[in-house]
């Protein structure tokens, strides 16, 4: 199983991310491009994640993703 | 805010619906929600059990329906009432009667016709998602203006889901913007196809089923996540914050739609009269004519009874269905179609009366209340047997008849079972089919998906079954709760209900995998609808008797079959001896044993033995103390007076399930339908609670008569044991009359009812080999198939000889078989080479005539035959092209034949039976010298002597006993006959395996021999393959 950096995020209410740490960054999040779940191989054990498609201030675009058994946000994606 | 689920998907949705109707509703009724809507695709199935579980839970039930369109999208339909119910049925009826089976389509255009419907635009397989998605948002707005101007802004809602998926945030705000442009409502659904989150992975199993792939491939139509389960209302607020109307819109939409089939109307058939007669005065007059035939004076109790019986069918509202089911049995007497009306039918004298039934109610005092009960609001349920090769003309006759349009059969659903559960769900979950394929094929074939643990922890030969390994841990999960979900829908063999109004008013049609149109709905939730089912049966042995006394009758020989008499005492001495292979319902080797001890000397016995060999019996211990007490070998007691009457004719023992609606009558006091209440949990509820209940009811009745306590006790106790299913008189009396004249007929015509049994095959309890052998026991000659002799079927010859028909032959095509018998038809065969060139016989069917004898009278070396095929075939050809061949006819010089052992293994491989000698004879004078018995020899012993015994397996198997505990019975088959054999748990579970497991060759058993009655029984002590044993 592939290994993510771990993060870690600042949400609103709705557990949106406001704000991620990432190798010692702080990039704040312009808004939320997308928002799916998805249960992966769970026939492997792997549990659910909650994705999220964002666009930071700094006009970068990344995907995360909230492990729903370990409550823990990793970085999933960055688009070039 | 609240909100209700308007689209949700059950099992009926076949392998994607993933949670019980039940559970869906009961989850609905949790979540407080005062309605929900079922939308199955392209079926109503559901809609049934949907109203009966949605009405105990107090919601109410929407029904409804997911179409597929021509185009392949998706519409969700919900019906307001019962106008828009019928628009259902008709719409979906003709989605799949008017395209290929297994594609059923909607034309758009005829979603004009639906009236009292409201439609949702649909999942993203709907048009207007679908369009939004592919980037042409125009698109989309076109098509919603057209179901608009189609449908009316009342009837279409654009429908909104968010089940997390990449794009939902997009689509729903582009469904929204559409909506709002186009002034049309929207309204949100979660697309449920289970109840609880946590059931996803049954959803995404059964989606690798249904797609042929496996977990570990990647499908489109595979679930991504788990969020398709029916939501709470704050969860649906949750997913749409924005949009609170889409949720307040499914209340208004379920306010609009009438719960459906709450109440029961009927729809009974009509049959047709000329004006000016009604059907109940119809029905009289042929009861009336009916009775006069039967009766040579009418007595007053005839009187009474048929009167009583009349007025409570035209109370009901039935004279025109018991006139459709008199109308059947008349044409089929026109026809010359045997019949047979059975079940508890037989218990009405009206049914009698109009030939329907042979069961003389009045006769054995048989409750009208069983078939019919004035208190008991439901359905008579008419069963009848017909020769299986003219059943379906009776089924073309009833359609002909009442017009297709109202005539539908019923369907089956085919559910998941051990065997089916554990292929197809194994190979979802990736496991190879080599591996999955011995574990389905050792499982028994009865089980349940849900009894596979139980089982591999029980059975001996499951006990080192790899399915006890942690990986099958997920397999057997999903085995065990997807137990009985159905996969798709079958043809019930002989269901069919007449309506009076047209059927596609109250149920799809669709066409069936057999090929005829069946209703959507099963036998039992076909009633729900209010219509009445008849059973049209097929059953072989009618064929066989049709068959038997037609041959009789042609060789010159007085049969009338109507008239064989029910106490001819050569018939009871063969009975009592077991000798009834052949014989209907009395050929098991159960009934066999019984029937040895039983001492069987009037035709009672034969109805009582049709009753005794059940589960209810046999759990509830009935089977010895009747035996005993009918030989007089125990005394028969009552534990009241009251009792006296009612078990007198069963030795004070509880046989029928009409006595225990006597009982329940005479005893606690109970109405008639108190008491057939009382008889239907006994024998068909698993409900313990029920079961308490009842029976407090009964006791504390029961004392309120003046009957003590711990007797009321003990009397419900003993009827109690009874609580399996159990026999009903009525049915018993009609099937023993079938099984005392079929057994008359194996008495005094074996070869003409043998030679029938095995023309009819498959049927019966044994393989056409034991049948052969019987009646070779019987002094009957098997003469071998010959292509110069016989027929296709199998035949008499002579006085007492069966010639093996050329159809048992294995490989041979009804072409082939058509060529040799009109190429004979023309001149007789003079040679191999004259058979080969005159028929169209291929090569590999004449290499099985040659190996299974049948050219043996033309050249009796069959090695030699063998040797010239290729030769022949030139010939053949060279006969049709004119050309000359090059060399003649090789002669191999001394080619010595077959020996006579590599001779019986061909005829058997290739006929399925031993023409020549059996191979337990080549094994005898081995088994003599060790000390075997053979089934001959066991007579003249005596009881406990300690024997040894072989023979070839058959039909072991596990019924139900009272302790729980396993018994198995089986055969062992040799030269003579059958050696019946009873092996305990403890031995069963040291070797069973040699009994269930993968069989090689002859078994050899030792043990005590038990004498009970002119039967002997085999106890077995110990079991070895004979190989090891000798």
């Amino acid at each position: 199983m592939k290994c993510y950096p771990l993060l870690q995020v600042q949400c609103n209410l709705n557990k949106e991310p406001l704000e991620i740490k990432y190798n010692n960054q702080l990039l704040q999040v312009a808004s939320l491009l997308e928002y799916w779940q998805d249960t992966g191989c769970w026939w492997d054990g792997e549990s659910e994640k909650a994705f999220y498609r964002l666009i930071f201030e700094d006009q970068s675009i990344r995907e995360v993703f909230y492990d729903l058994a370990e409550e823990q946000w990793y970085l999933y994606k960055t688009y070039d | 805010m609240s909100f209700v689920h308007l689209h949700c998907h059950t099992p009926f949705s076949f392998l994607d619906g993933a949670s019980r109707v039940e559970d869906l509703v009961q989850r609905a009724a949790e979540l407080d929600m005062s309605a929900l809507a079922v939308t199955d695709h392209n079926n109503l199935s559901a809609a049934v059990q949907f109203a009966q579980a949605a009405r105990q839970a107090g919601i109410k039930a929407i029904q409804g329906v997911e179409v597929s369109l021509e185009d392949g999208t998706h519409l969700t339909l919900l019906a307001q009432n019962n106008r828009g119910y019928a628009c259902l049925c008709k719409l979906v009826t003709s989605a799949h009667i008017n395209n290929p089976r297994g594609n059923p389509m909607v034309i758009e255009s005829d979603l004009a016709c639906l009236q009292d419907v409201i439609v949702l635009s649909g999942c993203r397989r709907g048009a207007l998602a679908r369009f939004i998605l592919q980037g042409d948002y125009h698109k989309a707005r076109l098509q919603a203006e057209y179901y608009k101007s189609l449908l009316g802004p009342n009837h279409f809602y654009i429908e909104l889901q968010n089940l997390l998926l990449p794009g939902d945030r997009y689509l729903n705000h582009r469904l929204l913007e559409l909506a709002q442009e186009v002034e049309l409502e929207v309204a949100a659904s979660n697309n449920v196809h289970y109840a609880c989150h946590q059931d996803y992975f049954l959803h995404d199993v059964l989606c690798c089923v249904r797609k042929l792939c496996n977990v570990n491939d990647i499908d489109p139509e595979r679930p991504l996540n788990g969020a398709a389960y029916l939501k709470s209302p704050s969860q649906m607020q949750s997913l749409f914050p924005h949009c609170p109307r889409a949720l307040e819109n499914t209340l208004r939409i379920a306010e609009r739609c009438q719960p459906l089939l709450q109440e029961q109307v009927f729809h009974f058939p009509r049959f047709p009269l000329p004006p000016g007669q009604n059907a109940a005065a119809v029905l009289r007059k042929l009861c009336w004519e009916g009775a006069s035939r039967r009766y040579k004076t009418i007595s007053p109790q005839v009187t009474t009874r048929l009167e009583y019986e009349l007025r409570i069918i035209e109370q009901m509202g039935f004279p025109d269905y018991f006139l459709v089911v008199w109308d059947l049995a008349r044409y089929s007497r026109q026809q010359g179609i045997r019949y047979a009306g059975r079940g508890s039918a037989a218990d009405s004298l009206v049914a009698y009366c109009l030939v329907i039934t042979e069961v003389d109610s009045l006769k054995r005092g048989l409750l009208f209340e069983r078939f019919m009960n004035p208190e008991r609001v439901g359905m008579p349920d008419i069963d009848i047997d017909f020769e299986s090769r003219h059943r379906d003309q009776v089924i073309d006759y009833v359609y002909k008849k009442y017009g297709s349009e109202n005539v539908a059969r019923v369907a089956t659903y085919n559910t998941f079972r051990a065997r089916s559960a554990l292929r197809e769900l194994g190979k979802a979950l990736g496991f190879p089919e080599a591996e999955l394929d011995p574990l389905c094929k050792r499982m028994p074939f009865y089980a349940r998906a849900d009894q596979i643990h139980a089982l591999i922890c029980k059975l001996p030969e499951l006990k080192d079954s790899p399915l006890h390994q942690p990986r099958y841990e997920l397999l057997l999960e999903c085995c065990d709760r997807l137990a009985g979900f159905p996969r798709f829908l079958g043809m019930h063999l002989g269901g069919l209900v007449i309506s009076d109004i047209p059927i596609t008013q109250l149920t799809p049609l669709q066409q069936s995998g057999l090929g005829p149109v069946i209703s959507q709905f099963d036998k039992d939730d076909i009633e729900g609808l209010g219509l009445v089912k008849l059973d049209l049966l097929s059953l072989r042995t009618l064929s066989v008797i049709q068959d038997a006394s037609l041959q009789i009758q042609q060789s010159g020989q007085n049969l009338n079959y109507e008239e064989i008499p029910l106490d001819d005492r050569s018939t009871f001495e063969m009975i009592n001896q077991g000798e009834t292979v052949g014989v209907f319902q009395l050929e098991s080797p159960a009934q066999r044993a019984l029937q040895s001890r039983f001492n069987a000397s009037e035709f009672e016995d034969v109805v009582a033995s049709m009753a005794l060999i059940r589960p209810g019996p046999i759990k509830g211990n009935m089977v010895d103390p009747y035996v005993a007490r009918r030989l007089g070998q125990e005394e028969v007691s009552y534990m009241h007076p009251w009792l006296e009457p009612i078990l007198k004719k069963t030795y004070g023992v509880v046989l029928f399930q009409e006595q225990v609606i006597e009982i329940g009558r005479a005893i606690a006091g109970f109405t008639p339908a108190e008491a057939d209440q009382l008889r239907r949990v006994m024998t068909h509820s698993r409900s313990q609670k029920l079961m308490n209940e009842l029976g407090e009811t009964f006791v504390e009745r029961s004392v309120g008569r003046g009957i003590e306590r711990t007797l009321a006790e003990e009397i419900f106790n003993c009827m109690l044991g009874y609580a399996s299913y159990g026999f009903c008189e009525a049915h018993a009396a009609a099937f023993a009359t079938t099984s005392y004249k079929s057994a008359y007929l194996v008495k005094h015509y074996p070869t003409e009812y043998y030679t029938a049994i095995l023309n009819h095959q498959p049927m019966g309890f044994y393989p056409p080999r034991i049948i052969i052998n019987e009646a070779r026991r019987r002094g009957i000659k098997i003469l071998p198939p010959d292509v110069s002799r016989n027929g296709i079927d199998f035949t008499v010859e002579g006085e007492k000889s069966i010639r093996v028909g050329l159809k048992q032959i294995k490989g041979l095509s009804a072409d082939t078989l058509e060529s040799i018998m009109s190429a004979r038809a023309q001149k007789g065969y003079a040679s191999p080479l004259d058979f080969v060139i005159r028929t169209t016989v291929p090569r590999d069917s004449l290499e099985n005539l040659v190996c299974c004898g049948a050219l043996d009278s033309l050249c009796a070396n069959r090695r030699f035959l063998l040797s010239q095929l290729n030769y022949f075939l030139e010939k053949r050809q060279a006969h049709k092209t004119g050309e000359k061949l090059l060399f003649n006819e090789e002669v191999l010089a001394d080619l010595i034949d077959f020996k006579t052992d590599e001779k019986l293994t061909m005829e058997y491989s290739l006929l399925g039976l031993y023409v020549g000698e059996h191979p337990m004879a080549t094994w005898r004078p081995l088994l003599k010298q060790a000390g075997f018995k053979s089934s001959q020899d066991l007579r003249q012993l005596g009881s406990s002597q300690q024997i040894r015994a072989a023979g070839l397996l058959l039909h072991p198997h596990r019924p139900p006993t009272r302790s729980g505990r396993i018994t198995v019975f089986f055969s062992l088959e040799d030269e003579y006959g059958m050696i019946d054999a009873t092996m305990f748990e403890d031995v069963y579970m040291q070797y069973g395996n040699y009994i269930f497991g993968p069989q090689n060759g002859p078994l050899a058993v030792s043990g005590p021999l038990q004498r009970r009655g002119e039967g002997v029984n085999l106890i077995v002590q110990q079991v070895l393959p004979l190989s090891d044993w000798i």
